[in-house]
């Protein structure tokens, strides 16, 4: 399972989706986001549907592994839709008893469901393609121009910036160590798999110490090697891939404006 | 190239004066590194070699004694960067040290750290990886890399500041013999053709017997220093100091123990070959 979450791998492919700009990236996806928000009528969801197999087409990443990295948040998806099935009133379609519990289920209430599971997974297949064709070093080079404006009252752009790009490095590294302390501990008779909650996350325990003395200590080897390289917060750095904003994203921006304002029109205008 | 002058070092400190309980790791230390010179550090677990390594590119700072990197004094503030840049340095654990998900971005991380210009970055990248044979991989991720490669972009990414001196403290401690061979040998190539000084850290007396000179660590002193045949020739002394001798040396010293006229200052499996061939003459042939 944990091999499966997809955050922070990043796929090297040649696609129009890989050359664009990290910045405007990041600003795309959060429209993208605030749109999926903002809709809600069956033709704004048939749009934003051809959208979104447009851009996972030219992605340049097999579909198949898009999808992978939605499986993880299934139980999410199911638990939301029940609740909102069975939680929501309104015109009844379907009731029934169970102990003495009468249960109905509402026309209102699997409308939501369907729009809220529809919501949470295109959400993160917008995400995943985000971090899916954007290298981290690129993603943090986004984050660090988008957050640069807020320089000015003193946010440390750049170091949160670097931060994040290392969090996200270190995600296979340690979820891969998480993997052998489990099964070493496993061998020794540690039992993850049975009993209920509680006694699973007691379980876990044992787990959590090792793995961050662990991290701690190559967080320490890290800093080494990257003061060794003449690494320093303060110091001017410059940068090998320089992220200009080309006539390419130019196109870009304007293919995507329109294309919102087509998605806006079908939901206010139609 | 690299000079240290009674050089001392405590980890926990007052003033030069050891906090209760801490003794020096390492004790007056006085050595020199010529230039283009490879020079292999050896010393039972604890002794201060990777402690002393972190001297040389101002890591850390001498308690006591001065450390001089191409003249420059590491405990002068203004020095620390020129002297990094001068003297790279590559670790035990591959992937402990790579700070990017992409092998050229880690590559290029160094000189982007430097200021150094874009288009001279995607030079020195480019140089770079070809020196370790590594162009191939420039658009793949360090965790998708066998441990020998991630120490050859490892090596890479440090050869990118374009330094004088490489530092490798136990480069091949976490590889297989395939990748123990591939370090070697880059580090070999880069130390005879490019003319980089090299200061390698090792457990591994084959590895040691390649370079030009051992320097044999004990206790935060410096026990042994001289060319590998004179170090590995006193077989009883380097097993007193808790280390081994290439297993061909050790052969060859219980041969002559036996009496049988064999050289003592075997080195490599060729060598010892040569003389069991001499000594046998036809037998060794069938
Ligand atoms: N950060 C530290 N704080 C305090 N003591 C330390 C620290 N790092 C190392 N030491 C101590 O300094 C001594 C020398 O350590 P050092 O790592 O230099 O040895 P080494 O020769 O590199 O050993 P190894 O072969 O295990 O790598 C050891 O006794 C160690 O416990
Ligand atoms: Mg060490």
């Amino acid at each position: 399972m944990l091999k499966d979450i997809t955050i922070g791998k990043y796929v090297p492919a040649r696609s129009p989706l890989h050359r664009l700009d990290p910045l405007v990236k990041i600003i795309f996806t959060a429209f993208y986001i605030a749109a999926l928000f903002i809709i809600n009528k069956p033709l704004p969801y048939a749009v934003f549907t051809a959208y979104t197999l447009i851009i996972m087409l030219i992605s340049g990443i097999p579909v198949k592994m898009i999808l992978k990295g939605a499986r993880p948040m299934l139980w999410i998806f199911i638990f939301t839709a029940v609740f909102n099935v069975f939680m929501t009133t309104g015109e009844t379609l379907w009731a029934f008893d169970i102990f003495s519990l009468s249960i109905k289920i509402t026309r209102e209430g699997v409308i939501s469901g369907a729009v809220l599971t529809v919501r949470l997974f295109y959400l993160v297949i917008g995400t995943s393609l985000l971090t899916l064709t954007t290298s981290p070093l690129d993603l943090t080079d986004g984050i660090e121009k988008l957050l640069s404006p807020l320089q000015k009252i003193k946010v440390p752009s750049h170091e949160i910036a670097m931060m994040m790009t290392i969090a996200i490095r270190f995600i296979p590294t340690l979820s891969e160590e998480t993997d052998k302390i489990m099964k070493a501990q496993t061998a020794r008779g540690a039992d993850f798999e049975t009993g209920n909650i509680i006694r699973r996350a007691k379980a876990m325990l044992p787990l959590l110490v090792p793995l961050f003395i662990s991290a701690f200590r190559r967080a320490d080897d890290l800093a080494v090697a990257m003061e060794s390289r003449c690494y320093s917060s303060g110091g001017k750095r410059t940068k090998m891939k320089e992220c200009r904003f080309t006539s390419f994203d130019l196109r870009a921006v304007i293919i995507f404006a329109a294309a919102t304002a087509a998605l806006m029109t079908t939901q206010y205008m139609l | 190239m690299i000079k240290t002058q009674n050089l001392s070092f405590i980890y926990r400190e007052d003033n030069g004066v050891a906090a209760a309980g801490e003794e020096a790791v390492l004790k007056e230390i006085n050595l020199k590194i010529e230039q283009g010179s490879f020079t292999a550090v050896l010393g039972a677990n604890g002794s201060g070699k990777s402690t002393l390594a972190k001297h040389f590119n101002a890591i850390l700072l001498p308690s006591g004694g001065k450390v001089y990197v191409k003249g420059m004094d590491t405990s002068v503030p203004e020095n620390m960067f020129p002297i990094r840049q001068c003297a790279g340095m590559v670790f035990q654990n591959p992937d402990n040290q790579m700070v990017a998900a992409l092998v050229e971005d880690e590559v290029a991380f160094a000189p982007e750290n430097l200021g150094v210009e874009p288009k001279e970055i995607r030079r020195r990248v480019d140089e770079c990886l070809a020196a370790v044979d590594m162009t191939k991989y420039a658009q793949s991720s360090p965790s998708a890399l066998s441990g020998g490669q991630k120490q050859r972009v490892a090596i890479a990414a440090a050869l990118a500041m374009d330094p004088e001196i490489l530092i490798l403290d136990e480069p091949t401690a976490m590889l297989d013999p395939k990748g123990r061979k591939e370090v070697m040998r880059t580090i070999k190539t880069l130390n005879r053709e490019n003319g980089i000084t090299a200061v390698l850290i090792t457990h591994y007396m084959d590895e040691a017997a390649q370079a030009d000179r051992i320097v044999v660590m004990d206790n935060g002193k410096i026990a042994m220093d001289g060319k590998p045949r004179e170090i590995f020739a006193d077989v009883e002394k380097i097993k007193a100091l808790g280390l081994d001798v290439p297993q061909v040396t050790e052969l060859a010293h219980e041969l002559s123990r036996l009496g049988i006229k064999i050289r003592p200052d075997i080195l490599n499996v060729d060598e010892c070959f040569a003389e069991l061939t001499r000594l046998f003459g036809g037998a060794a042939n069938d």
